[in-house]
């Protein structure tokens, strides 16, 4: 147990995501677009960027879930020095910072592409209840 | 995929990984998997000045995943404010970002402290006890996830 709480820490100490939580489930953006949209036109728009984001979801995985068992390999063993853990954190921040961006892009899309009226619907579906307290 | 954070992996890690009734919230999962890891300390030190040192290794372990899960949490709740606004800009997500990976890098370095003196206090073969339980954990489908 000892060594699964190091791994606990050092995999969740370069933070989740931290990115657009609208994409976080695509499937769901989707929904809450195809619900909300009308138009035609922007809705093959929207379409094709939850296709992207649905692709972009797929490998960002792929590379963080290689990236964190690295990190928990390397807290793992013993004699492990605290610089070859850095460095492995380090590499799964920057993942981490690559989706960020990835998703930013995305979610400002998304925006540009939505009415403020849509975009209400939207999050309404997405994010039903406003997150409450300071403690997890 | 709602509120990602660090202190959702620590809790679903740590969650699924203690052996009794799984705790309901992140924190919860944090104090019972801390609790275990002393217990598991304890019968593999025993007692005296190394244990004892051990132990309050751990204690303070504990301390950094909880304020981890707790800022994470913030950070998610804040980020989701912002995600809420149509209009918000790149940089009202990026300035929290750059803010919540300060904080992070900050505890990280106490972290890697914490990890070194543990294993400068335990012996090979009690290091390796407590990573074969890991392992085991590991067979049972039990991991982190990204």
């Amino acid at each position: 147990m000892l060594i699964a709480l190091l791994i606990a820490y050092f995999a969740g100490s370069s933070g989740g995501a931290l990115t657009s939580q609208l994409l976080g489930d695509p499937a769901k953006l989707e929904d809450a677009i195809h619900h909300q949209v009308k138009d035609s036109g922007r809705l093959k728009q929207l379409d094709a960027l939850v296709t992207e984001a649905k692709a972009t979801d797929k490998a960002t995985k792929a590379t963080l879930a290689s990236a964190v068992e690295t990190v928990g390999e390397v807290a793992a063993r013993q004699a492990s020095t605290s610089a070859e853990l850095e460095a492995a954190v380090a590499s799964l921040m920057a993942g981490r910072r690559a989706e960020r961006e990835r998703d930013l892009a995305l979610r400002l899309r998304l925006a540009s592409l939505t009415t403020p009226e849509e975009w209400t619907g939207i999050v309404a579906e997405i994010f039903p209840v406003e997150p409450q307290g300071k403690t997890p | 995929m709602s509120l990602r954070s660090s202190s959702m992996l620590a809790g679903a890690l740590l969650a699924a990984a203690c052996a009794h009734k799984p705790p309901t919230t992140p924190l919860a999962s944090i104090e019972a998997a801390t609790a275990d890891a002393r217990r598991e300390l304890r019968s593999l030190i025993g007692e005296g000045e190394r244990a004892a040192r051990a132990d309050a290794v751990v204690v303070q372990l504990q301390e950094l995943l909880a304020k981890s899960a707790s800022d994470g949490y913030a950070a998610s709740r804040d980020l989701q404010a912002i995600d809420r606004n149509r209009d918000a800009t790149a940089a009202q997500f990026q300035a929290l970002q750059a803010a919540a990976d300060a904080a992070r890098l900050a505890q990280l370095h106490q972290g890697v402290a914490l990890r070194e003196e543990l294993a400068r206090l335990l012996t090979a073969e009690e290091w390796k006890k407590s990573a074969d339980a890991r392992r085991k954990l590991l067979e049972l489908g039990i991991s982190p996830q990204p």
